[in-house]
């Protein structure tokens, strides 16, 4: 009886002990989409966190259809890293088919980078907290596709016309994507054009107050957002 | 040395040890009741003990008070990036971890320092992954140490603070008695 308890115990011990030594996968929280739903009753907010990627668009086209009956107005708030240009142009046009008023909003400290920045101008109304921040950057090919390419044995002429090809294609991939996707109503064409010059090599961060100072057209109002 | 012979020095040695032991034992049946050593050792033990529980309480206690608080409402602060973490063990008990986080949005910003306290896990090879409520907006953390391991530093933070205050009892009843009895 006493042996039975002196195992139990052990054991005991070595599950308590066994439980904190697990690996926790918190490492996931960056690139994990949440899209929560808070009704207000004058409107119905939808806060989306996580990078563009699939399935945004399915995600946020079922919960605007969700609401289609509603005449509540819709918000979708905002926080992320920016993702694929496919999947952001889906989104966008998920949000234009639909045949209602679909605000966005960046709340305080909130981020809005690279392919958000078009799903936030689909908005009907475009606001952001003075402290939000949004970014701005050339388009790159994403990580696999480069990771496949290293794997790649080349010469070293090979690898520089390589280079150079990624280069040309990013380069237009990034003009057509601030003309179609970022140069869009109200965006000032002259701010537009200084971005693109400067970004070339790195990010350029803003705060929605610096964006409304600059005239951009980025976003329509400023407003505080106590936390929602 | 043969193994298994019993040599005088060792024994001798052994016994004697063996003899001041009993002579201990003796001592403390005589006098159970009374705290041994001077009030001004015991009122240390007790400022030490005090100081510590304080130092533990206001290092840890409400970073894990606002993390309950704001359980379940974090998000990733794509605009921060957490670097120089690390997590140092000791004795395979206690891990204390430190990392600190820095805004890329405002580059000119002073980074800020978080540090957390746990029992039994290790913390190696986490990604340290920065977040920020969605309830309150100035309030940024690690999502290791605010979401993943929230219960293990609030049990390892009640197990240390008990722990300490059971000592400071102690230390503080020892000092009372060590003070009446002192001549």
């Amino acid at each position: 009886m006493s042996l039975l308890k002196i195992v139990a115990g052990v054991g005991g011990v070595l599950l308590f002990w066994a439980t904190f030594q697990l690996p926790s996968g918190s490492g996931d929280v960056a690139s994990r989409q949440t899209l929560s739903i808070s009704e207000e009753p004058d409107r119905i907010v939808l806060g989306w966190s996580g990078p563009v990627q699939e399935p945004m668009s399915e995600r946020i086209a079922a919960t605007i259809d969700r609401y289609k009956a509603d005449r509540r107005r819709l918000v979708l708030i905002l926080n992320s890293p920016g993702g694929s240009i496919e999947q952001g142009r889906k989104v966008v046009a998920a949000i234009r088919a639909r045949d209602r008023a679909i605000d966005t909003l960046v709340q305080k400290a909130g981020v809005c980078a690279s392919m958000c920045v078009p799903i936030f101008l689909a908005g009907t109304e475009r606001m952001a907290d003075p402290e939000a921040y949004f970014m701005f950057h050339q388009a790159s090919l994403n990580n696999s596709a480069r990771e496949n390419m290293k794997r790649q044995q080349f010469s070293d002429s090979e690898t520089d016309l390589f280079s150079q090809a990624v280069k040309a294609i990013e380069t237009q991939v990034t003009d057509d994507f601030f003309r179609n996707d970022i140069g869009i109503r109200g965006v000032s064409r002259v701010w537009l054009a200084r971005m693109r010059e400067k970004i070339p090599g790195r990010d350029i961060w803003m705060s929605g107050q610096q964006l409304v100072d600059e005239r951009s057209g980025i976003v329509d109002r400023l407003i505080r957002t106590p936390a929602l | 040395m043969t193994f298994g012979k019993r040599q005088p020095g060792v024994g001798s040695a052994a016994q004697a040890l063996n003899v001041n032991m009993a002579a201990a034992q003796g001592h403390a049946v005589t006098e159970s009741a009374a705290p041994t050593g001077h009030p001004i050792r015991w009122l240390l033990i007790l400022l030490a003990c005090g100081a510590m529980l304080y130092g533990l309480v206001v290092s840890y206690g409400p970073d894990i008070v606002r993390d309950h608080r704001l359980a379940g409402t974090w998000q990733p602060a794509y605009d921060l990036r957490a670097m120089e973490g690390k997590c140092e063990r000791r004795n395979f008990v206690i891990t204390f971890c430190s990392a600190k986080i820095k805004s890329v949005a405002n580059p000119g910003q002073a980074p800020t320092s978080h540090r957390f306290m746990m029992l039994f896990a290790g913390g190696g090879g986490e990604a340290l992954v920065p977040v920020r409520s969605t309830a309150d907006r100035s309030a940024v953390s690690i999502f290791y140490a605010a979401e993943t391991k929230l219960w293990s530093r609030t049990l390892s933070f009640i197990s240390a603070a008990g722990i300490l205050a059971l000592f400071s009892v102690f230390a503080l009843f020892a000092s009372w008695r060590a003070l009446n009895h002192f001549e």
